[in-house]
């Protein structure tokens, strides 16, 4: 006779079979990987290199990117071209800060590829600038779903935005890049402790969109556009800042990015919506019926910025500084020399002036 | 109710209900009484049944004087005085009947059945004499027979009742209804069936008469497999193409999932009846979508079958009379879908005593409770199913578990009254209840519920008729418990349903005609916000509509080996105000940034109307007793839709009703079938087909549906087609049956091409429910009087599905390139099961029956994939997971009883 508790633990067992579901990896080995043009870029009112990206497409599950080079770019206002020049393998600049677009005007991109044929982007006007009125963060506790869809309690820091909307019909865009700040310290000798900026890429994939066409609102308060769920000490030794990027983009660019959400964005639940190819905004000048992936984007961007200073980071998660100067045996290399970390500069970001 | 009371009056059998105890003592005096009058009497004073036949008894007036004298010394004595007989033909019914016997001759024939005179009996045969009416020489005598259940009173379907002196045969129908046409001859009969034991006699045919079997069920027969509902006769002389009908104990011969037998995993071994996998709601027919079958519950309409995640259908097995799946032709009294007609019969309770039946696994249990309220005039039944996993649950450490959710309950009740002879009203309500929480992330429940009124009336041997009126309502909820985007969205659909229907048989006809009218009312959606999300609150109201139906349907017995049943149905749908048209500057695409006018709607307003007339035709030949071909032609409308953009159906999916802007879906179903019976034991079947459907709607890429204002913004019209054959091979036997079925199907859709948007550049696509090969295989062992083995294995193409082909960057973001709408399929699906079963008391006369199921679910672990999503690690490129829901194999014990 089974005891009670194995009873109770052989039922538990069953039950738990029952719970049955498994998440494995699963590959299309069949299916012939399509080899499509890629066209996609940026060009807004800013003083900036507008880049335009020319490539293929790589396999699925592959993180390649199959630049296109010397083809022929161009945006086309009127009768006024201004072209591009290849900067390396399929990426092209748009030189000297001093092309840039007006607010209501319409551009087109031209590529002339290597073969012969033509790519244009539908013709569309050029946004007006909306200006955020602030950014700022709050170190939060959130229920967090890791990949393998198991959740736990974590500490995030979150990045709000408050924005007045003074026109209706507003579609807008955020990205977050971050950069930190890490002063030397004193370790003997004569040279005077650096302090070195360390840029950090924000996660592309995190895409954050608002209109204001349907609720007809004239003030977003508090939109979380950004978050951070890992804090290693050494970002947060000296002032960390936070960019927003608003983007006030068109219609048709808001109605392209919220397919891509959908798609980047998956659950794995029934809820999710089927995933479809993404149609952008190039096509064939000569055969309108071929695919061409991608999107030329225009944006008018305005940006603001949020700072974390060492003692709110200490204060919030309860962590003691980097380069501790009670534990100067654990300190690593870069408390003394800030230039071993990754793409570390002394250089101070022009907006830091 | 008027009509009830002006047709034909009682022509043969006047029934009195009472109790059984013969040994009752009588005190009573008649006094020029009629001998109608004294058994009525008798019967209603005493409680005892007693059957008769007015034409067999005499007129005269006579007088009777009682003084405590036992019952059947009662029923003697006025027996013996007018040449008559009684016998009790099951317990507590008697039937007189003319020829007086001699003393014991009941008792020596209490096994056999209800009939008129017999002057011989005989060990195993019975002699029988039907009829002594008057009729015209020369002329066919018709006789028309019941067969029951002994135990039960239930109908018998699908027995067959050979006439070996000529070869001829028919097969009783869901009623246990059969007919003889004979001459004035002496005829040996049998009556067989898969269920029930063997019963044989010799009748001696005089006349017009009626004749009720009781026949007794097989005692290994109990719950146990019989692999085949309908048996080979009965498939060979059935008209309608495309029949699949199960009885309870066909419908329990599976485990299925987790020991629990099921009607609608039964009805998935049968060929052309497939799911998408594990997980999900409902099952597809033939090609056609979920909210393309017609489900009926006793006749009222079941809107979501499914219980969580589709593992469980709503309907309990224990109270499951009978079940009908119309996969091909669909008789004209059937409207309002256009796939298949799933008619489920809930069985009356028992009006002699009480039983019970019930089963508990480690999931579920289970009770059914059947309660005579007054004997032989009204019964109820009960039943209740209930989840209980969550103290299990509450043992699990992980967090996951803790915090997801899985419960199911349902509750069924059905009050059967019997008034006087002919009339029987009953009243039921049902209900089930769904909720799925899968830890913090997202969760969904539904419930159903139906409340229903109906009334039969037996007219007389030709005419019967019945009307039904019921409420019903499906709400569904989805949800995200947490989040800054919390949410709770509350959705479902009303209905009002009211049908009338006759059935008149005469001369190989069997006519039904009749009405129906449902009133659906779709709930509107809303959005709720939950605690401290940013989701702003909505409201979105939805739209309403009536569907009328009047039909005519005749099936014809031309000759033995030509039939045809044929029929029309008219139906009309009004959209309802209150409400909005849009209209577009394009009628082929619906651009909501194009919109040239509105018009408003006040409640109850016909906004649109669609009408149209269905015709229906299947044709059965016999080209012999072992073989049959038929061939099918329906046309039918659809005016509900269950819309939905998810990656596969779910239970919250949108039901809308027909508008200006979505057209009701018609079809045309053509169907060649054939039905060779190769041996005793052994048949085969096959089935061609194909469906033409119009107006077909499918969700645009990346449409939103929910909390859709104008859905046909989010949708683009088209038109269908399946097609495909099936093939099935049957083996019928008490130790060894069996059946292998192979169905190649396809289901294709085409979008209407337009300048601004289509699927696959206007081409034809798989639909979702596209699987071009099935197999399924289906094995039932019995290994001895107790103990039963059954296998079932399913292999079914993968289904198809837009699959990432590439990868490219877009600022930055890893964006997957996706193939053409539902252009790669699936891995296959292939699964196999195996049960045991082992009866622990298996006594024919034991009162407390029950079984224990072992069941393997699953037995090879195979990680069938139910869906495809896409995850990336931050800096990675997406990969592609596949989500198993039953991966592993899953055991299970299942206790059944019975009483």
């Amino acid at each position: 006779m089974l005891s009670r508790a194995q009873w109770k633990y052989g039922m538990i067992s069953a039950v738990l079979f029952t719970i049955a579901a498994c998440l494995d990896p699963i590959e299309f080995p069949d299916v012939e990987a399509e080899d499509l043009v890629v066209i996609e870029g940026q060009f807004t009112p800013s003083k900036r290199v507008h880049t335009v990206r020319i490539s293929r497409t790589s396999a699925f599950g592959k993180k390649v990117f199959r630049g296109v080079e010397n083809a022929g770019v161009s945006i086309l206002h009127g009768d006024l071209q201004e072209v591009f020049l290849e900067v390396s393998p399929g990426i092209y600049a748009l030189e000297g800060h001093t092309v840039r677009g007006q607010p209501g005007e319409k551009y087109v991109l031209e590529v002339k590829m290597p073969n012969g044929k033509v790519f244009r982007s539908l013709e569309d006007a050029m946004p007006m600038v909306q200006q955020a009125d602030s950014a700022y963060f709050h170190f939060e506790r959130e229920v967090f779903v890791n990949p393998s869809g198991r959740d736990r309690f974590a500490n995030v820091l979150n990045i709000y935005i408050d924005t007045h909307l003074k026109e209706r019909d507003l579609y807008l865009r955020w990205y977050v890049d971050e950069l930190y700040s890490f002063p030397e310290e004193t370790c003997g000798g004569l040279d005077i402790p650096l302090t070195c900026y360390i840029p950090l890429e924000g996660n592309p994939q995190n895409i954050s969109l608002y209109n204001n066409r349907e609720l007809g609102l004239d003030k977003i308060t508090g939109l979380k556009v950004g978050s951070k769920n890992s804090f290693p000490a050494v970002e947060f030794k000296g002032p960390h800042y936070f960019t927003v990027f608003q983007h006030v983009i068109t219609q048709n660019a808001y109605a392209y990015w919220q397919k891509v959400v959908d798609v980047v964005n998956q659950s794995g639940t029934v809820f999710d919506k089927p995933p479809a190819r993404i149609t952008g905004n190039m096509y064939n000048v000569q055969n309108p019926e071929e695919r061409v992936l991608g999107y030329f984007e225009l944006a008018a961007i305005d940006t603001v910025r949020t700072v974390v200073l060492p003692s709110e980071y200490q204060e919030a998660l309860n962590r003691s500084p980097h380069c501790n100067t009670f534990f100067r045996a654990q300190w690593g290399p870069e408390c003394c020399n800030c230039l071993r970390i990754l793409n570390a500069t002394t250089e101070r970001p022009g907006w830091l002036k | 109710m008027r009509i009830f009371s002006i047709v034909l009056a009682l022509a043969f059998i006047q029934v009195v209900y009472g109790q059984e105890e013969m040994d009752q003592l009588v005190t009573m005096d008649y006094e020029d009484e009629g001998l109608d009058y004294i058994f009525s009497h008798l019967g209603n004073h005493y409680n005892v049944v007693i059957r008769f036949n007015d034409a067999n008894i005499t007129s005269s007036k006579n007088t009777y004087s009682f003084d405590g004298i036992q019952l059947k010394d009662v029923l003697k004595i006025i027996c013996r005085d007018h040449q008559l007989t009684y016998r009790e033909y099951d317990h507590g019914k008697f039937i007189v009947f003319p020829g007086f016997l001699e003393e014991g001759f009941e008792e020596r024939n209490e096994d056999t059945t209800g009939i008129r005179a017999a002057r011989k009996v005989g060990i195993e045969i019975d002699s029988i004499v039907l009829g002594t009416e008057d009729f015209q020489r020369n002329s066919t005598i018709v006789i028309d027979g019941f067969v029951l259940d002994r135990e039960t009173n239930e109908a018998v379907m699908n027995a067959m009742v050979l006439n070996l002196t000529t070869s001829q045969f028919e097969i009783t129908d869901q009623e246990g209804k059969f007919r003889l046409n004979l001459d004035e001859a002496n005829y040996d009969i049998q009556i067989t069936s898969i269920t029930h034991e063997t019963y044989a006699a010799h009748i001696s045919v005089e006349g017009k008469d009626q004749w009720y079997i009781a026949l007794a069920p097989k005692a290994h027969m109990i719950d146990e497999i019989v692999i085949s509902g309908q048996s080979a006769q009965a498939e060979i002389k059935e008209v309608i193409t495309g029949l699949e009908q199960l009885g309870r104990r066909e419908i329990k011969q599976l485990s299925a999932f987790m020991g629990e037998a099921d009607v609608v995993k039964s009805l998935l071994t049968v060929a052309g009846v497939t799911t998408i996998g594990e997980g999900a709601s409902g099952f597809n027919v033939r090609g056609g979508s979920i909210d393309q079958n017609l489900i009926l519950q006793d006749g009222l309409l079941l809107m979501n079958p499914s219980h969580i995640l589709g593992f469980f259908s709503t309907f309990n097995p224990d109270i499951v009379l009978n079940t009908s799946l119309h996969k091909g032709h669909i008789p004209a009294q059937y409207g309002g879908r256009i796939s298949s007609v799933l008619d489920v019969n809930i069985k009356e309770g028992d009006y002699k005593s009480i039983r019970f039946h019930g089963s508990t696994g480690f999931i579920s249990s289970k009770l059914a409770l059947e309660v005579p309220v007054q004997k032989n005039v009204s019964s109820l039944i009960l039943s209740g199913r209930l989840a209980y996993a969550a103290w299990l649950k509450s043992n699990v450490e992980d967090l996951d578990i803790q915090n997801s959710q899985a419960r199911f309950n349902d509750f069924h009740f059905k009050y059967s009254h019997k008034i006087g002879s002919k009339d029987k009203l009953f009243a039921s309500y049902f209900q089930s209840y769904d909720r799925f929480k899968f830890s913090q992330q997202f969760g969904f429940s539904w419930q159903n519920r139906i409340a229903g009124i109906q009334y039969k009336r037996i007219e007389n041997q030709n005419l019967s008729l019945a009307a039904s009126m019921a409420y019903g309502e499906l709400n569904n909820n989805q949800f995200e418990p947490s989040g800054p985007l919390a949410f709770e969205l509350q959705s479902g659909v009303h209905y009002l349903q009211l049908k009338t229907s006759g059935i008149y048989e005469n001369s190989g006809h069997i006519l039904r005609m009749g009405a129906e009218w449902i009133h659906y009312d779709t709930s509107p959606e809303q959005l709720t916000p939950l605690d401290g999300s940013q989701t702003p609150a909505r409201t979105i109201d939805k739209e309403r509509g009536r569907e009328i139906g009047l039909y005519i349907n005749d099936q014809w017995e031309i000759t033995d080996q030509f039939s045809v049943d044929f029929g029309l149905r008219y139906s009309i749908f009004q959209q309802l105000g209150p409400g909005i048209i849009k209209t577009y500057e394009d009628d082929s695409f619906y651009d909501p940034n194009r919109v040239v006018s509105t018009e408003s709607f006040t409640k109850g307003a016909v906004m649109h109307s669609y009408h149209g007339l269905q015709p229906r035709i299947s044709l059965r030949f016999a080209f012999s007793d072992n073989f049959s071909l038929k061939a099918s032609y329906n046309r039918l409308y659809q005016y509900l839709h269950l819309l939905s953009n998810a990656t596969s159906p779910t239970p919250v999916d949108i039901w809308q009703v027909s508008n200006r802007h979505i057209q009701p879906v018609t079809a045309d179903n053509y169907s060649l079938g054939w039905f060779h019976r190769l041996s005793d034991k052994v048949d085969y079947s096959g089935d061609f087909y194909y469906r033409n459907l119009e107006n077909t709607v499918d969700h645009r890429d990346f449409g939103d549906l929910l909390l859709q204002e104008h859905l046909e913004t989010a949708i683009l019209k088209g038109r269908g087609r399946t097609y495909g054959m099936e093939l099935t091979i049957k083996k019928s036997g008490e130790v060894l049956s069996g059946r292998v079925s192979y169905s190649y199907a396809r289901s294709e859709r085409l979008t209407d091409k337009t300048d601004i948007e289509t699927i696959n550049d206007g081409n034809w696509f798989s639909s979702n429910f596209d699987q071009p090969h099935t197999l399924k295989f289906f094995l039932n062992w019995k290994l001895s009087k107790r103990d039963r083995f059954d296998i079932n294995f399913t292999y079914a193409s993968g289904r198809p599905i837009t699959a990432p082909t590439s990868n490219y960057f877009i600022q930055g973001v890893i964006i997957p390139g996706f193939s053409e709408r539902n252009a790669v399929r699936l891995p296959s699906y292939h699964r196999l099961d195996v049960g045991y079963t082992f009866t622990v008391n298996r006594r024919r006369s034991a009162r407390y029956k029950h079984d224990v199921t072992l069941a393997f679910y699953n037995l090879y672990a195979r990680r069938n994939v139910f869906s495809v999503f896409y995850r990336q690690r931050s800096g990675t490129a997406i990969n592609a997971l596949q989500l198993s829901v039953v991966g592993t194999v899953i055991p299970s014990i299942t206790y059944s009883f019975r009483y």
